[in-house]
């Protein structure tokens, strides 16, 4: 079988999420992993990685996609009834039967929480397999926050606990902090940390910008958190999503990796001994 | 065989398919479809482009679209590649571990398929170091392999395809004296190779080499990839679409691509992995020789490098760290 050659695929649905993110549901199921992405084709415009925002448990695939470069731009524009190309799912995706039995704890920064989202839904969708899930969301104000409804709808519930960082205040936030003072708070995702009890048995998932990563990744190993329980994504440009045309490999040395392929989940110790990570701006 | 029956061969050859073998042009040698055996050039040191670009063209397309419908897009032939050195082969078989590996690439894989391979000893210069690569001898990834021991050629079989061309009256059984002259060529050949590299834990070395030093290596750097165009594992492609004037329908296209040009680690919204040539530089080594060597010590990058930049001094400077 050809694996280049996409599945045409119909929107289902388009929803905006911030001025520069849109959801977009997808007429397909794919059986994925949460963490693992998909190649989208606009016939013309071209090809690009996009992570699924979607628990295989929910059904039909999700993406939210930030209008960020030239098919995303063209993505952007297409409404429900549009076709796009699908290939996937490619990429590892998060070790969730190893997390099983365990607290989880999801940090997301920015367009992170796209697939800390399908991790979410899926702990949600099997709560009995799992422990408490603790989720720290850290958005610039609350315009850019993703999945509002879904986000505000969980600080309210016993399900998971909700904590939340904004840099920019504004009328919403403001509230937010004034109802729910020990879980949010202004600054960076890290803050959050001052107000969540780590716990050395749980696992972490990390999605965020690669700065915030490794801000994130710092705190938590000060804070004693063993690095070998924390998993994170990479992003880079997989053209090909399948090992084969090298454009998203990392590391420097030895230590080589595909993102595509052997990513995009690596553990905190897989980051580290992979040298080349120094030269992540 | 005798070499003198080398004409025969290739006529056989030529009816598996169109024969493609090196070629002289100018000053280079360059593989291209020839019609007969005295276009070949027999006895040469390497080629400008290696024979890579039958498996993986420079530019080639994969699909056609309609709207958001694809079709694959594949022009089956089959072909025989005559006259490939024990590096390229090597190369190959380095390629082979990327492209045939799960999920395969399907144009890569029948094309390997299709094309069948024929390699031939070579004439080593000052700058090959394949004995520091394990790539001096093609232990498989052909069909016959032909030595040149003087006045006749030893003929390794490796598949059934291959064996099928030995069936003619003029092969010879080989005989004591032959495996001594075989023995010989094969020694005077990797005597011949002179120029050395140790490559035991380079990757580490890649890794912690100082910045102040990469500058240095890199300084004469033109970032223009040629390094990564005559390189017979170099595996990076690009992927484009192009339109056309109905603007529904078009090709998808997929071409070479180099890791040391600088729109290569560039992600949507303009963040680089790789901006400068220090990164870059890092990053061809690493993959060439810092965990699994695949180089094959052919001396392209190095022969065809406009800036004059050399791998192995590179290299040996790394070891240095000075």
């Amino acid at each position: 079988m050809n694996e280049l050659i996409p599945k045409p695929v119909k929107i289902l649905k388009v929803k905006d999420q911030t001025p520069i993110e849109k959801l977009f549901t997808l007429g397909v199921k794919l059986g994925q992993k949460p963490g693992q992405f998909i190649e989208m084709s606009i016939a013309g415009v071209g090809e690009a990685p996009v992570s699924i925002c979607s628990s295989p448990t929910r059904g039909n695939v999700e993406v939210c996609v930030r209008r960020v470069g030239r098919v995303t731009n063209a993505l952007h524009r297409l409404g429900a009834g549009a076709r796009v190309g699908v290939r996937g799912p490619y990429g590892n995706g998060f070790p969730l039967e190893k997390m099983r039995g365990s607290e989880v704890v999801l940090v997301a920064g920015g367009i992170g929480m796209a697939p800390v989202r399908a991790v979410l839904q899926y702990l949600l969708d099997k709560k009995k397999e799992y422990g408490e899930i603790k989720l720290l969301y850290g958005i610039r104000d609350y315009s850019m926050m993703l999945f509002k409804d879904e986000i505000l709808k969980l600080m309210n519930s016993k399900a998971c606990t909700v904590y939340l960082s904004y840099e920019k205040e504004d009328e919403v936030c403001k509230r937010l902090r004034k109802e729910y003072p020990e879980r949010v708070c202004q600054g960076v995702v890290t803050k959050l940390f001052e107000m969540v009890k780590l716990n050395p048995e749980a696992h972490a998932v990390v999605c965020g910008p690669p700065v915030m990563f490794w801000f994130v990744f710092k705190e938590m190993r000060n804070r004693g958190f063993p690095i070998e329980r924390l998993y994170m994504t990479l992003e880079r440009r997989m053209k090909c999503g399948i090992g084969k045309c090298k454009h998203c490999v990392v590391g420097v040395g030895s230590m080589m990796k595909y993102v595509c392929k052997d990513g995009p989940v690596f553990s905190g110790v897989e980051a580290l001994t992979m040298r080349g990570m120094k030269y992540v701006r | 065989m005798a070499k003198a029956d080398l004409p025969k061969l290739f006529r056989t050859l030529a009816k598996y398919g169109p024969v493609v073998a090196p070629v002289r042009v100018g000053e280079n040698v360059v593989f291209r479809e020839v019609t007969s055996l005295e276009e070949v050039e027999l006895e040469y040191t390497r080629s400008l482009t290696p024979p890579k670009k039958l498996f993986l063209g420079p530019q080639e397309e994969i699909l056609k679209f309609d709207g958001e419908k694809y079709e694959e897009v594949f022009e089956d032939g089959k072909a025989v590649l005559f006259g490939v050195h024990a590096c390229d082969i090597n190369g190959l078989l380095k390629l082979d571990e990327i492209y045939l590996d799960s999920p395969q690439d399907e144009y890569y894989a029948r094309r390997r398929e299709n094309v069948m391979i024929v390699g031939m000893s070579c004439v080593p210069d000052e700058r090959c170091f394949c004995t520091s690569t394990g790539s001096s001898y093609a232990y498989g990834g052909f069909d016959l392999f032909l030595h040149d021991i003087g006045r006749e050629y030893v003929v390794r079989v490796r598949t059934e395809r291959g064996y099928e061309f030995t069936k003619d009256g003029y092969f010879k059984r080989m005989e004591e004296k032959d495996f001594l002259a075989f023995k010989k060529a094969e020694e005077k050949k990797v005597r011949s190779i002179k120029r050395k590299v140790d490559l035991a834990g380079i990757g580490d070395l890649i890794d912690v080499t100082p910045k102040s030093l990469w500058e240095e290596l890199t300084a004469k750097c033109l970032a223009c990839g040629s390094c990564n165009l005559v390189c017979p594992t170099c595996q990076c492609y690009d992927v484009l679409d192009v339109l056309e004037l109905d603007i529904r329908s078009g090709s998808r296209i997929r071409r070479w691509d180099s890791c040391m040009l600088k729109r290569h680690a560039l992600v949507a919204g303009g963040g680089n992995f790789r901006p400068t040539v220090v990164e870059r530089t890092a990053n061809r080594l690493s993959c060439k020789v810092g965990g699994e060597i695949r180089c094959v010590g052919c001396g392209r990058c190095t022969v065809y490098c406009p800036a004059k930049i050399d791998l192995v001094e590179m290299l040996e400077r790394i070891r240095v760290g000075a």
